[in-house]
């Protein structure tokens, strides 16, 4: 069973929620001349990920891993200008590596567990974990386990930048992808 | 009658973010209605018991995804360590056993992450104000 309809669209207005909430994003809809252009992500049309060609140039990943009623991982991959453009919007001053490592980590967290209301109380999240070039390595391990394990990814566009968000649910029992 | 003084509150922010720490550090200090001295952060439960016990702050806002002690572990041992101490969630974990399990173990409030500075500054006034 393939992720429904439903369950992809929860996962698409997480995306656009978390863009959606950036300062800059709020200031661009509270213009007062009202010709200020809305600063809003673009999710396309999600497909499964099968090679690492098909996933978005990332320099930073996050993964949160998923547990519970569920197994799988959900992973937040985007490029250096991304990050400090959201840094930039947030009004952090720590652009350094560290700093950019713990938002990608952090906009992961964001992304899924808003979708923890859709899915329910059986679906765990981890803490994330944060490194370079992982969402390459987690295609190839989901792969490996079989096409059945093929995540799907949620292609982003903000500001200019190509991002992605990979999502690999299953349910232990069966080992349906949902 | 006369204007109410403002009195200080000492605020300890908990999150394994330090984005996110600093964005509430940020945005607390720029509360005109409250004034605000960060005391201290921390990044995972542990770490936050321990500087509770030693800092005796009168606010808390507390993550729930943490690496050693979660959220709801960590505030259900402050509110024990500390019983006049206001716990004030913030989290991603937007089920809804996830925010009663927090409120059962002594939170006053939570606050489900992404949020606006608008929303964050609104639900302080809420939870804040006496």
């Amino acid at each position: 069973m393939k992720l429904q309809t439903k369950d992809v669209e929860v996962l698409t207005n997480a995306v656009a929620q978390f863009f959606n909430t950036l300062p800059r994003a709020i200031r661009g809809r509270s213009s007062r001349d009202g010709s200020a252009r809305q600063i809003t992500p673009s999710v396309r049309s999600s497909h499964l990920a099968e090679y690492t060609r098909d996933l978005p140039r990332a320099d930073y990943c996050g993964v949160v891993t998923l547990s519970g009623e569920y197994e799988g991982w959900v992973a937040f991959a985007a490029p250096r200008a991304l990050l400090e453009r959201v840094l930039i919007d947030l009004e952090d001053p720590d652009h350094t590596e560290a700093g950019k490592l713990d938002l990608v980590g952090e906009i992961a967290n964001q992304m899924i567990g808003p979708a923890q209301r859709h899915f329910g109380d059986g679906l765990a999240i981890s803490v994330p974990k944060t490194g370079i070039g992982n969402a390459s390595r987690m295609l190839v391990e989901a792969k490996a386990r079989g096409g059945s394990a093929s995540p799907l990814l949620l292609p982003i566009r903000w500001e200019g930048h190509e991002a992605g968000l990979l999502v690999s649910i299953q349910r232990p029992e069966g080992g349906r992808s949902l | 009658m006369g204007k109410r003084s403002m009195s200080t509150l000492k605020l300890l922010i908990v999150d394994d973010s330090g984005v996110t720490r600093r964005r509430i550090a940020r945005l607390a200090l720029s509360k005109p209605k409250q004034r605000f001295e960060i005391v201290g952060e921390a990044g995972d439960g542990e770490t936050a018991l321990a500087l509770a016990r030693e800092l005796c702050p009168d606010l808390v806002t507390m993550d729930l995804t943490m690496p050693v002690l979660d959220g709801v572990g960590c505030t259900r041992e402050l509110c024990v360590a500390l019983p006049n101490v206001r716990v004030l969630v913030i989290s991603a974990l937007a089920a809804r056993g996830m925010a009663l399990k927090a409120l059962a173990a002594g939170a006053h409030g939570f606050l489900y992450k992404p949020f606006t500075d608008a929303q964050f500054a609104q639900w302080m006034d809420e939870v804040v104000t006496p």
